[in-house]
């Protein structure tokens, strides 16, 4: 039972308690007022009773027809206070029809003594005033005695009586009394039972709902109450269960996740240790390769073009004329292919050779490529203008291999005006922004990717010299200081190239394969 | 110097190319000074020689030593280490004449006390222009110590 309807039933029970004593006061008052009454009715019995005693007295003495009258008149009233009073009790209700048997019989010797008293006052023609006295008759004092015996025993019967409902009154008093206390007794303990069965219950429930609440807090996440009862403290109870059933769901869940995020982690670990590794590789095999090159290569290289030189010179016309064109192309080709396996060399070291970073001043890095190109400005005539350039974390022979090649470019890629190049560089926050531009022949969009690419090249080596290497090296050495490269340009106008240098990459990138 | 007594410079070739051996040969044949070159093929070789082992017993100590680094058996990097760190060799200056431009193999070189590095020029003119500086230089320029 639900302590709502516990409480429901008890307030139910204490409400019929209640309602009963209310009622059993009710019947103590009506009782009390028709004791009261009856009370009221006895007092005027006795008054009228000891009336009639007293006349039937007198009349004894004086045998006078006033007494006579008098007692006929409390007869007849005594008749009707008889008819008022009503008993429930059997004894009562036994003395009171005696009493009324009393009156009857007094009534009828009453009735005879009138008889016989005005039969002697016409027998003796007696003055109605006159005493009987001297006229007494036996009969007559027969029938006064006796009506003064019946009076005594109706003084007798009315004091019963009373005495009685008196002593009925006191035990009615008594018995709704010990009801009324009882009454409040019962309810009294009624009540305290209850408050002390409901907070023992309370109590107990609370604590064990604590306990659970704490073991679930320490992380025992099996703990259930599993409750049997359907009052609310067992509901609470169900409703932790679920919660705490949600709570474990919840948690095994995250742990299935965390051990499969765990477990991705760790194959992507590997993953990347394996892609670490073979990177490793591929540049070990790479520089295995530059160094192929670098030597290897070239040893034969250096073999054609060394003989064929030779054969150039000491034989030019000795040989027929298609002779000497066919040497000029051994010597021509040997010579591009030894730039060919430099440059990509050049291309291959700018990761694998790099230096460490170091605060680079840009302006000692112009000012030396300036110099280095120095022949090729004065031959052009070109105006270079550098504004003042910041300090930067980089590989300054790299710097300067950067700059050289876009400043060798535009005075390359001249057009038929005064060369005019500038440089310039702009603070952005986490990177530097540098420009070269120049106001050569320029390069269509389309080719804005291409030339970044190893070996690419947009015009013949009749126009142009050169392998196509020196963008892809800028590009290169850009990328390796967490930079972009690319270009601006319409073609006959001029062309802009743009790099950036990160400030923070500086950190980051350091070569680990320096030696 | 010993070229002013009228004894030729002798000059120790270590290189294994027979080309560029040829060339360089060429080159000094053409020099001021009076030179004989003795060619040896690798650095085993070059060490007989140097130590007057083997068929080299009555090798002459040589004035000068050109030393290319890519050689077989052993390498021009063990040679020079070999040289430098020999009391009786050491005072020989080592010209490293090499194809290679390598950063490495310069630092390398000069870090085993080579006396000179020097990159072959791919122009064959260049080239021999170069060996005539060279011979120059260690011969007629520089004051070596008496054996």
């Amino acid at each position: 039972m639900t302590i709502k309807n516990q409480q429901y039933t008890l307030l139910v029970v204490i409400g019929v308690i209640f309602s009963l004593m209310f009622g059993i006061a009710v019947e103590a008052n009506r009782l009390s007022g028709e004791h009261r009454a009856n009370s009221q009715v006895m007092a005027q019995l006795i008054k009228e009773v000891f009336e009639i005693n007293l006349v039937s007295g007198d009349y004894l003495l004086k045998h006078h027809g006033r007494p006579l009258r008098q007692m006929e008149l409390r007869l007849a009233s005594l008749a009707k206070l008889l008819d008022k009073p009503q008993f429930s009790e059997p004894e009562s209700r036994d003395i009171h029809s005696g009493m009324q048997q009393e009156l009857k019989k007094a009534r009828q010797i009453f009735e005879k003594l009138n008889a016989a008293h005005i039969r002697i006052y016409e027998q003796y023609h007696v003055e109605v005033s006159e005493s009987l006295d001297s006229y007494a008759h036996q009969e007559i004092e027969d029938l006064a005695m006796n009506l003064s015996i019946n009076s005594l025993a109706l003084v007798n019967s009315t004091n019963r009586l009373i005495k009685l409902t008196s002593e009925k009154a006191a035990n009615d008093v008594a018995f709704y009394d010990r009801l009324m206390f009882g009454g409040l007794l019962f309810s009294f303990a009624l009540l305290t039972l209850s408050v002390a069965k409901f907070s023992r219950r309370f109590v107990r429930s609370i604590g064990v709902l604590r306990a659970g609440a704490e073991q679930i807090e320490s992380g025992n996440l099996q703990h259930r109450f599993s409750p049997k009862g359907t009052d609310e403290f067992s509901n609470l109870a169900r409703a932790f269960d679920s919660m705490t059933e949600s709570l474990q769901k919840s948690e095994i869940l995250q742990h299935q996740m965390n051990a499969e995020l765990e477990k991705r982690v760790i194959e992507r670990t590997e993953h990347l240790a394996t892609a670490v590794e073979s990177l490793k590789r591929s540049n070990q095999e790479l520089e295995q390769f530059a160094y192929v090159a670098s030597h290897d290569l070239q040893e034969p290289l250096r073999m054609i073009s060394s003989f064929s030189q030779l054969l150039a010179q000491e034989y030019r016309g000795k040989l027929d004329g298609e002779a000497d064109e066919y040497i000029h192309y051994v010597v021509d080709g040997a010579n591009r292919m030894q730039s060919l396996i430099q440059d990509l060399l050049s291309y291959s070291r700018v990761d694998s050779r790099g230096k460490p970073f170091e605060e680079v001043d840009l302006n000692y890095i112009l000012g030396a490529v300036h110099s280095s190109l120095q022949l090729q400005i004065q031959e052009t005539a070109a105006v270079i203008g550098i504004s003042p350039l910041p300090t930067i974390i980089s590989d300054s022979l790299q710097m300067t291999q950067l700059f050289q090649n876009l400043l060798s470019n535009s005075l390359k890629f001249r057009g038929n005006v005064l060369p005019l190049i500038q440089v310039s560089a702009c603070d952005e926050v986490d990177f530097w922004h540098f420009t070269v531009s120049d106001n050569g022949i320029g390069i269509e969009a389309q080719y804005f990717e291409r030339i970044f690419k190893i070996f690419q090249r947009l015009h013949t080596r009749a126009e142009y010299p050169g392998t196509g290497i020196g963008l892809a090296v800028c590009k290169r050495i850009v990328e390796r200081h967490g930079g972009r490269i690319w270009v601006e340009s319409e073609p006959g106008k001029g062309t802009a190239f743009h790099f950036t240098i990160s400030k923070s990459a500086a950190q980051k990138i350091q070569p680990d394969d320096y030696r | 110097m010993s070229a002013q007594f009228g004894r030729p410079i002798e000059i120790l070739l270590v290189e294994d190319n027979p080309g560029d051996a040829k060339l360089a040969m060429m080159a000094l044949r053409k020099g001021k000074v009076l030179n004989k070159v003795n060619h040896v093929h690798d650095g085993v070789e070059a060490m007989e020689y140097l130590r007057r082992q083997g068929n080299y017993a009555d090798a002459v100590r040589p004035d000068v030593i050109l030393l290319d680094l890519n050689l077989p058996r052993k390498d021009g990097r063990e040679v020079l280490a070999e040289i430098k760190g020999d009391e009786s060799l050491m005072r020989i200056p080592v010209v490293v004449l090499t194809v290679s431009s390598a950063e490495e193999d310069i630092l390398k070189s000069y870090g085993l006390h080579a006396n000179c590095f020097v990159t072959k020029p791919i122009d064959v003119n260049r080239f021999m222009d170069v060996v005539q500086q060279i011979e120059n230089f260690w011969l007629t320029i520089v004051s070596l110590p008496e054996e």
